[in-house]
């Protein structure tokens, strides 16, 4: 069958248009549209100067086509070689613009032959580009309705009763890859409310309830597209298809346990020598090491090079150096988590220590719950900057202020759990796009842990195995101040979390009933009562001053612990105004 | 901190680089920590000979296990076989105990330097080259900085002096086993045997030195309240050697109070000690004091050096 559309400026009609427009070849005039049905295209081309050729299996569509006074011929798709010695017929020596398959490719058996006969046909006309505009069947939507037990096919629309085949975006881009089309351009038709959107009083497409809204956020971060509803893309034909690529990627049997990200600017080489060496030093060798070398420079990068190439193969091996140009503190870890191959990725800084059985307590821990995140406990100690060699010297015994047991109410008020204290699933960016938020430019570890452990879950190894450094340089310690500038980027990390339902795991029912009831006993009114106008003002004010503060934070180019207490002291006075306050 | 002797008598090797035997002692060690070991002290050893920090280097693994350990031999062949010129693994077929462990390795093959360290340790690339280059004229022991838990002892931040080194990464002049005659398993069987030797050397007339920038990580583990975790068995041979140690060195006063303190203990194995002890100083067959001893010893807040924190702190 074919379909009676009519061009909309906002369509993917419209989109496929401008394809053609932006890719055509320049000496070419001729523009042929496979599977042109009605021809929707067919007017809005022709007034680009182009001439429009349609072709289609619907005699009738054909006929009506022609009666517009545009060329059109009965084509049968299934026959690709066919196509080839039709187009070359119909084209005879008039010179090649653009093909278009709108709404085409998902209807036959074998896209990738008419594909392949096409990319032959298209290189022999001087590389002429293809358009296609395709359906997704990744859309929100129907990922929702999948979950409802729902597959609806219909007569139009994303689950045409006629479809043949289904694409998500990897899928078309690899059909097309392996069919000899290189990716020009994508002009993607997005519908927030596909036709698929039904039944109307559906919670869970009711993007308003946290059930609706938890999905909607879990699929918009997992991939591209959640909200396209047609592919609109150009594509070059290539010289030779790509070597046949699997649709789905092979597991990696090799891929260590653990992928650990080391995060530095390439200014401590002293203490970045002992983090490496605390992981050299590791029981269990099942990991990998990703340096990644936040805006450093050459030298440093240099430096940072000599120093992995120090430890013996069998370690230094493991390690890659990755240069990280630009973004805030959480760049280094999202690029390393792309590039990364173990099961789990587990971040430090280059001041923190592993002990001995870091990976190894973290990946027996893991054996019993292989999607959570992993929590090991850890040791904080105290260190002051000097002139000597290290660039430091211990002023302080190591002690362990964090529960050993992860609790994941427990922090909600702070932060309880140091980067090196975990190790998310690596699934959870791979799989799911749940990375470091880069928008964030202190408490990312924090945020991300909250966000991490209420999808994974946590598995605790109650042993303390790692250890943290807090700088007491210059005798003002990083809990000197977290005062009013630590709150205001606390806030802001609230509200980057209550942006979305937050799942609680099994037992949060118990606990929160303990909680509350020791609030009600001892808290009063205040504790019970709503957000009243005077509150909501006071956290509007602060949000935005938070926002205001985060802003300047983000233009820094320190991270570092360290220097982010003074940096927040000083910029945040200036910029707000509360000389008064610290 | 030096002591009242000289070490006029110490001459460098005439000719040529120094030489090195690392030695370490092992008691029921699994074969995957000594494979760690050697492959961390093989690559610290190999990149200082490059540099010509050190000459001919040997390995020396000595085993006080009741029986010996399967695939040991090859271990250190294997991974050793970068940074060493010859390797041995010996079964004493006896628990000689640490220091006597060391002086039986120090009488193999001849060589100017000894690295006395544990077996659970991982040399940085850079331990061997950093350790020798401390080595000044009149020092006779040069110690490793320990990651990831530092000892707390205190050093001169210029000179690096200390008042004792750690046996679990410690340099040695060989000149320091022949002026003292090395360890004394005779008196100290597992601990402060380090600190004994490190005193003796100072009253011979060497300087003891901490050197931070020689990195070795020592696989120390930590309690759930920060502090380090000791086993049972090592808390009464750490008291007994407490007391034979404040006794040597002339602080009676402190033996007899450490004494009480253990006759008064909870654990049976500690109480039990404490009866040894007793028997010994009314049998006289404690160990004599050394000449001297009050110039090198230093019995502070119950530690042998001023730390700069400790483990146990509140």
């Amino acid at each position: 069958m074919s379909y009676r559309f009519s061009y909309d400026e906002e369509s993917p009609y419209a989109r496929a248009v401008e394809l053609v427009r932006r890719h055509r070849l320049g000496a070419g005039r001729v523009v042929v549209d496979l599977g042109c049905g009605h021809g929707a295209i067919a007017e809005p081309l022709a007034e680009l100067g182009l001439t429009y050729v349609g072709l289609d299996s619907d005699a009738e569509a054909i006929s009506a086509l022609a009666g517009r006074g545009f060329e059109a011929e009965v084509v049968d798709l299934a026959e690709p070689d066919g196509v080839a010695e039709v187009l070359a017929r119909i084209l005879g020596d008039r010179a090649l613009a653009a093909v278009c398959m709108l709404d085409t490719l998902e209807h036959l058996a074998a896209p990738e032959a008419v594909l392949r006969s096409l990319r032959r046909f298209c290189a022999e006309r001087g590389g002429a580009p293809l358009v296609v505009s395709i359906p997704n069947v990744t859309h929100l939507d129907l990922g929702v309705k999948l979950l409802m037990g729902r597959w609806d096919v219909t007569p139009t629309g994303l689950l045409d009763a006629t479809h043949l085949r289904f694409f998500s975006e990897s899928l078309l881009e690899q059909t097309m890859a392996r069919s000899g089309w290189e990716h020009l351009e994508a002009a993607d038709f997005e519908l927030v409310v596909s036709d698929q959107h039904f039944p109307p009083d559906a919670v869970p497409l009711d993007r308003a309830t946290p059930l609706g809204a938890l999905l909607t956020s879990l699929r918009s971060h997992s991939g591209p597209a959640a909200l396209v509803n047609q592919f609109v893309r150009a594509y070059a034909p290539t010289g030779t298809p790509a070597e046949g690529t699997t649709s789905t990627a092979a597991a990696d049997d090799g891929a260590p346990f653990l992928s650990v990200l080391v995060r530095t600017q390439g200014e401590r080489l002293g203490t970045l020598g002992e983090t490496l060496l605390s992981l050299a030093a590791q029981t269990c060798p099942d990991f990998e090491v990703l340096v990644l070398a936040h805006d450093t420079g050459p030298g440093a990068l240099g430096e940072i090079g000599r120093l992995v190439e120090e430890f013996e193969p069998s370690f230094g091996d493991r390690v890659r150096v990755v240069p990280v140009e630009g973004g805030g503190r959480a760049r280094p870890f999202n690029v390393g988590a792309r590039l990364a191959r173990g099961h789990h990725l587990a971040a430090l800084d280059d001041d923190d220590l592993a002990l001995g059985h870091w990976v190894e307590t973290m990946r027996d821990a893991s054996a019993h719950a292989p999607g959570a995140v992993v929590h090991v406990g850890v040791a904080v100690q105290p260190i002051a900057a000097d002139r000597t060699d290290p660039g430091y010297h211990v002023t302080g015994r190591p002690r362990c202020p964090y529960p050993l047991a992860f609790e994941q109410l427990d922090h909600v008020t702070d932060n309880r759990t140091p980067n090196c204290g975990f190790a998310v699933p690596r699934s959870l960016v791979a799989d799911m796009g749940e990375g470091w938020d880069e928008s964030l430019p202190v408490y990312e570890d924090w945020e991300y842990l909250l966000r991490a452990s209420a999808l994974c879950g946590v598995q605790s190894a109650p042993s303390v195995a790692a250890l943290v450094r807090v700088w007491e340089t210059g005798g003002r310690s990083t809990t000197v101040h977290t005062g009013a500038e630590w709150d205001d980027a606390r806030m802001a990390l609230v509200a980057r979390v209550d942006a979305r339902p937050l799942l609680l795991g099994p037992g949060a029912m118990s606990r929160l009933r303990r909680l509350v009831a020791a609030a009600e006993s001892g808290g009063g009114p205040a504790w019970r009562g709503g957000v009243g106008e005077a509150e909501h003002h006071e956290t509007k004010r602060a949000l935005e001053a938070a926002q205001a503060d985060l802003e300047a934070l983000r233009s820094s180019t320190s991270w570092r612990a360290t220097a982010l207490p003074r940096a927040l002291a000083s910029r945040a006075r200036r910029l707000l105004g509360r000389r008064g306050r610290s | 901190m030096s002591g009242p002797g000289t070490a006029d008598s110490v001459v460098e090797p005439s000719g040529g680089r120094l030489s090195l035997r690392v030695q370490t002692v092992l008691f029921h060690t699994e074969l995957a920590t000594l494979e760690r070991f050697v492959t961390g002290i093989s690559r610290a050893c190999e990149l200082a000979r490059k540099d010509g920090a050190v000459g001919r280097t040997v390995l020396s693994v000595g085993d006080c296990s009741p029986t010996p350990m399967a695939g040991a031999t090859d271990a250190i062949e294997r991974l050793g076989a970068r940074g060493f010129d010859e390797v041995a693994y010996v079964h004493f077929g006896e628990n000689l105990g640490h220091g006597g462990a060391h002086n039986r390795l120090s009488g193999g093959p001849s060589a100017d330097l000894a690295l006395v360290i544990n077996p659970d340790t991982y040399a940085s690339p850079t331990l061997v080259r950093e350790l020798v280059v401390g080595l000044g004229p009149d020092i006779g022991l040069v110690e490793a900085r320990q990651l990831p838990l530092e000892h707390p002892k205190a050093y001169d931040p210029v000179t690096g002096e200390t008042s004792w080194a750690s046996g679990s990464c410690v340099l040695i002049r060989a000149a320091v086993f022949v002026r003292t005659g090395g360890f004394d398993p005779g008196t100290f069987f597992m601990h402060v045997d380090d600190v004994d030797l490190s005193w003796r050397a100072r009253l011979a007339g060497f300087r003891v030195v901490h050197r931070p920038t020689a990195r070795v990580f020592h696989d120390k583990r930590l309690t759930a309240e920060g502090t380090l975790e000791i086993g049972e068995a090592e808390v009464r041979w750490s008291e007994e050697a407490r007391v034979l140690l404040a006794w040597r060195y002339d602080r009676h006063d402190l033996a007899m109070e450490t004494l009480a303190a253990m006759e008064a203990a909870g654990d049976p194995g500690v109480r039990s000690a404490a009866a040894d002890l007793r028997s010994r100083i009314e049998a006289d067959s404690m160990p004599g004091v050394l000449p001297g001893a009050a110039t090198v010893a230093e019995f502070i807040d119950g530690e042998y050096a001023v730390h700069r924190f400790g483990y146990g702190d509140p």
